[in-house]
């Protein structure tokens, strides 16, 4: 039985200990706000949260992260940190077709609770595994370093 | 200031941070299978029989034998049929659909299908290729005149690759009957598009078809007209089936099976009068067509008429032609033949800047194309031509002057350099296709509380068209935004308006919308429900365009760019990557500064992508680099921050003073690149994308002359 | 499936005992990408003792199960090795994944390999005895035998990464490059980590380590052997066939992310970079 906590909330699932935690989030949950773009943890639309780091949930097997804490865009969507990166990003315009974008704000979160106050280099640095094809990078860039401006205390 | 001048939040924005806006592959429906392909593992045979494993109760396979009315696409002699019937033609080509309630099951099934094959002799270069699927020639009044005066004369040919789109999703769509009628639902730009080709397929009234874009994850072209099929194959499957099934793409089909942007050699010769200025051009252009037409004809239209870039030219000669071979088809991408010329008629303009001992800027300046002056196709420029203006703002903004100069002689291992590309796009389908085929119309629609719908088949796929439409009726109408509803299309809703392609949303449906909303104004009657219709009226200014002889105007006007890059190369190793640069825009007047700022940088970063490190080789038929993790697209770390800005320039034929932009912004980073990196490396390239593999040599050699 | 979770070193290797080659889980990024799982799957992520990152006056250890995440956040980690932990794939991947894993994944691109080579680090390895672990210490050029084929054996498991502390000590000169396709999250097309040691007038260590261009890092023992104890003088005067000893090994081939004559030639640059920085 794999055992997991997930946006908070405990679940078990009587599966295979290898399936990808992205399966388990998006087919048995239903968080579609979790995206597949590539399968093979190139393009970190997949990204979460796993005990505060940024991972790509379509490398994870499920049964290798019982015990830690799971945070998905869903649940994210829900605090304070959120909302900040929201309407940062919204300021900066920094969505488009918007596929890459939760995973983006995925990290621009994971950053901000390791470093609220990052450089350019940093940035650019920590969202480095997401890639974006519509926006070519630099409207998240700043919409990153706006919520780190504006959320101070927050992260 | 008018209020759409002032940046807007996204119609979209919130539903897309917090994941709750749908893309296909987040739909569920109840009873839904899922479709996967059986694809070709061969890039020419004859497929001799297809063993299928045993279909456990619940799943079944769907292929040619299914297809009781015409299996294929657009017409017969194309010969692309939505299951492959006898023949494959290229590696990943579809042959069936097998589908099943559960994911995994489905594809063990199609892993367990074999297909048996005998080997055909296969085209595997489009040098190799005998057969044009399509070909063009062209002359602008006599450029062998011009070649018997010439003074100096210089040919050069200019290569480049083929380019993936790397939208974030992957194709989907999913295919449901209910009765006699059949419901697409999916991603993909063109809903009216879907309709057509399934009714033709199927046989089918067009109002039994119904087409429902869900959210879009990026496009470029890519979801031009590969979803037509995506959509035959899977209202293929459901109706077999009789439930619906949701086809989507991996990563690795969608590399293997969707459209590229077509390799090309262009052979340029200039001839030179004696004060150095071009009299005449003979222009050869080839491209990989792959195995079927798709969109190459149009394609290669729109790059012959814009193979000469932003100059004058008064006399050419030019050739082109799409050839025949088992690889991919090739087909639409941001820009539609204009990357290639782009890129080959900026480089070659250098070369030859740098052969008559000239500056590349001040050679290209004194040929630039002026308002009156003919273009390429003997139509006009209608409208006032700014590049000169703007040519001054980016080298102002990039300190263009000196750091060219500060550039000239470098030693160390790290070197620097700096270009310009500059780039026109003209705004519109090309031809008289808005007029003899497409004939748009607009619909809008208010209701008695006063909210006004857009009922345009415009898709969203990041572009901002959602946002920008409903800027233009808002300011039009002067409503608050909140009160205008424009949703992901319908066709059971909505009129057709056209593809949403050729960056013409906003100058043709948004200049209907912009006139139905006038009306609306007008005849506006408070608390009663009101609809207005408009349809597409040509502009009678237009020379009108004879595509037999090339002739006349292609588009009504053209948008405009001057795009800066600057690089650092390691020339131990060859790398390089951009540390600076931007663009200055000529876009009429843009409906939302900072929804055209992102289509700037995006688009900008594409172009790099495409000069620099995005590479896409196909050896014996099969592509080399099919995985994001082969095929690589620059990350945040391979670009800097970049100046973007527009010059206004309003178009009075354009919503609000609007022209086209989406695709312009990828057409001159790449020539800009390209230039820049010459410079660092010292010596000059006719082979694209320059990578690492393609430069080091180079240097060497360089060293040594 | 049948997974596994030991949380002492001796329950993993009592697993392996029980089910020989067990695939041994850490991070997973390399795993759930070739999907080679056997039937047994052993997770190490809660072996404390595989969870430490140490640094003594013997060198640094690496537990095998320390995602490179904390290798980049520990003080106890030179500069050095950091720059090459943060070129590895991105963010995300570096979150769970291992040096550990990295090894024992065996690519030819391997970007902890030349590294490695270069800093003379040490494999640990665990298996079950009679009395309890057995554990053994192999250099990294003993471990890594081919393209995805290594020493370990089927009853073992890798516990740590042994770097000896002379390998850090602030008279070594580094030299460090991985080429890949763009800036971050690439495959290197070639790598190279060189390094050298002083002890007065003398070179006491020499390492020159190439990655991706041959089935296993290509190094030269004979090169070292030939520099350690010579002068700066006295190298750039054999420079050449020194040179021509590094490059011995790097047989290069061409693939769908680069070409061998590329890898040749970048190679002979980063190395021709280095040996001007020794001899300067």
């Amino acid at each position: 039985m794999i055992k997991l906590t997930i946006d908070g909330k405990e679940y078990s699932f009587d599966k295979d200990p290898t399936i990808r935690l992205l399966d388990i989030l998006r087919e048995d949950l239903n968080k579609t706000g979790v995206k597949e773009g590539c399968g093979e943890g190139e393009c970190g639309a997949c990204s979460v949260l796993i005990n505060g780091r940024l991972t790509n949930s379509c490398l994870v097997a499920a049964g290798s992260v019982m015990g830690e804490e799971i945070i998905t865009i869903e649940g994210l969507r829900e605090t304070e940190a959120f909302k900040v990166l929201d309407q940062a990003f919204a300021d900066a315009g920094a969505v488009q077709c918007g596929f890459c974008i939760p995973g983006m704000i995925m990290a621009g979160h994971a950053l901000l609770l390791q470093n609220p106050h990052p450089t350019e280099a940093e940035v650019r640095r920590g969202i480095s595994g997401n890639l974006c094809r519509c926006t070519g990078y630099n409207t998240i860039v700043r919409a990153i370093f706006l919520a780190a401006e504006r959320g101070d205390g927050v992260w | 200031m008018a209020r759409f001048h002032k940046d807007t939040v996204r119609v979209d924005h919130h539903e897309k941070t917090g994941g709750r806006a749908a893309y296909i592959a987040d739909y569920r429906v109840e009873g839904m299978l899922y479709g996967y392909m059986v694809r070709s593992q061969k890039a020419h045979a004859r497929i001799k029989a297809i063993h299928y494993p045993e279909m456990p109760e619940g799943y079944t396979f769907v292929d040619e034998r299914d297809m009781t009315t015409p299996n294929y696409l657009r017409n017969e002699e194309d010969g692309q049929f939505i299951f492959a019937s006898h023949e494959v033609n290229y590696i990943g080509e579809g042959i069936a659909v097998i589908c099943g309630p559960d994911k995994a099951k489905v594809k063990e099934l199609v892993e367990k299908t074999v297909v048996e094959y005998e080997d055909l002799p296969a085209v595997l270069s489009m040098e190799a290729s005998d057969e044009a699927l399509i070909a063009y020639h062209y002359n602008k009044f006599d450029a062998d005149e011009a070649f018997e005066k010439a003074a100096f004369t210089f040919k050069e040919t200019i290569y480049g690759g083929r380019q993936e789109h790397v939208y974030l999703e992957t194709c989907g769509i999913m295919g449901e009957w209910v009765n006699d009628k059949v419901t697409l639902t999916g991603s993909f730009q063109n809903p009216y598009y879907i309709v057509n080709e399934v009714a033709e397929v199927f046989k089918l009234d067009p109002k039994q078809v119904q087409a429902k874009a869900a959210y879009i994850g990026g496009a470029f072209g890519g979801k031009e007209d590969y979803p037509s099929l995506l959509a035959c194959q899977a209202a293929a499957a459901a109706r077999k089936a009789g439930r619906p099934v949701l086809m989507i793409l991996s990563r690795k089909e969608d590399v293997l099976d969707t459209p590229k942007r077509h390799p090309f050699a262009i052979t340029y010769e200039a001839a030179l009068d004696e004060a150095n200025t071009i009299t005449g051009l003979r222009v050869r252009l080839v491209y990989d067509g792959g195995a079927y037409g798709t969109t190459s004809p149009t394609i290669l239209q729109r790059s012959l008429i814009t193979c000469t870039g932003v100059y004058r030219i008064p006399a050419l000669d030019v050739d082109g032609r799409a050839m025949k071979t088992n690889h991919v088809p090739s087909g639409a991408f941001r820009g539609f033949g204009a990357p290639q010329t782009h890129l080959a008629i900026e480089t070659f303009m250098n070369h030859l800047a740098y052969r008559v001992g000239e500056e590349p800027l001040a050679f290209k300046r004194r040929h630039l194309a002026k308002q009156g002056d003919l273009t390429s196709t003997r139509g006009i420029f209608h409208y006032p031509v700014i590049v000169n203006d703007m040519i001054d703002k980016a080298m102002e903004l990039s300190d263009y002057q000196n750091k060219k100069k500060a550039y000239a002689n470098q030693t160390g291992r790290m070197r620097r350099g700096i270009g310009m590309g500059l780039s026109i796009h003209g705004c519109g389908f090309t031809g008289s296709a808005e007029r003899d085929f497409l004939k748009s119309e607009m619909k809008v629609t208010k209701y008695a509380d006063d909210t006004v719908e857009i009922l345009a088949c415009n898709t969203d796929m990041g572009q901002g068209v959602r946002t920008a439409f409903t800027k233009i009726a808002g300011e039009v109408l002067d409503l608050p935004y909140e009160q205008i509803i424009f949703k992901n299309p319908d066709t059971d809703r909505v009129v057709n308006s056209g593809p949403t392609v050729a960056s013409r949303s906003v100058i043709i449906p948004g200049k209907l919308l912009e006139l139905c909303c006038k009306e609306l104004k007008e005849i506006w009657k408070r608390g009663e429900e009101q609809t207005v219709v408009r349809k597409y009226e040509h502009p009678e200014f237009m020379i009108p365009w004879d595509l037999s002889q090339f002739y006349g105007d292609p588009y009504p006007t053209y948008s405009w760019g001057v795009n800066v890059i600057e690089v650092e190369l390691d020339i131990l190793t060859g790398e390089s990557h951009v540390i600076g640069g931007g663009g200055v825009y000529d876009v009429g007047v843009a409906i939302d500064e900072r929804i055209l700022r992102g289509q700037i940088e995006g688009g900008m970063l594409q172009g790099v992508g495409y000069a620099s490190m995005e590479n896409m080789e196909i050896k014996d038929g099969r592509i080399q680099q099919a995985s994001y993790t082969d095929y690589m697209i620059p990350t945040a770390m391979d670009t800097a921050m970049w100046f973007a800005m527009t010059m206004p320039n309003p178009y009075d034929r354009g919503p609000l003073g609007a022209k086209g932009a989406g695709e312009l912004t990828i057409l001159g980073s790449a020539p800009a690149f390209v230039e820049a990196l010459e410079q660092a490396a010292g010596t000059e390239f006719t082979r694209m994308p320059l990578t690492p593999e393609r430069v080091l040599p180079a240097i060497e050699e360089a060293k040594h002359d | 499936m049948v997974a596994y979770y030991p949380e002492t070193i001796m329950e993993a290797v009592s697993l392996r005992k029980d089910h020989p080659g067990a695939t041994i889980y850490a991070g997973g990024t390399d795993l759930m990408v070739t999907k080679k799982i056997g039937e047994h799957v052993i997770f190490v992520t809660h072996v404390e003792e595989m969870r430490t990152l140490t640094r003594d006056e013997n060198g640094l250890t690496i537990g095998a199960a320390v995602p490179y995440v904390e290798i980049l956040a520990s003080h106890e980690v030179p500069e050095i090795i950091k720059d090459v932990i943060v070129d590895i794939a991105s963010p995300a991947i570096r979150s769970r994944g291992t040096v550990a894993g990295n090894i024992c994944n065996a690519s030819p691109a391997g970007d902890t390999l030349p590294m490695l080579h270069a800093l003379d680090a040490v494999v640990c390895l665990a298996s079950a005895g009679d009395d309890g672990v057995v554990c053994r210490q192999m250099p990294i050029g003993e471990f890594v035998l081919g393209v995805r084929r290594t020493a370990l054996q089927e009853n073992e498991v890798v516990t740590a990464i042994k770097i000896p502390a002379d390998a850090l000590t602030e008279n070594n000169l580094y030299a460090y490059k991985k080429v890949g396709a763009r800036r971050a999250e690439a495959i290197s097309k070639l790598s190279f980590f060189g390094r050298a040691a002083f002890g007065g007038e003398r070179i006491t260590t020499f390492r020159t380590a190439f990655g991706s261009v041959f089935i296993i890092t290509a190094v030269s023992p004979e090169a070292s052997r030939l520099v350690e104890g010579m002068t700066k003088a006295e190298l750039a005067q054999k420079r050449e066939e020194i040179s021509e000893m590094c490059l011995k090994n790097v047989k290069p081939i061409d693939d769908q992310r680069s070409n061998a004559a590329y890898r040749a030639l970048a190679a002979r640059n980063l190395l021709k970079d280095f040996l001007d920085k020794v001899t300067e």
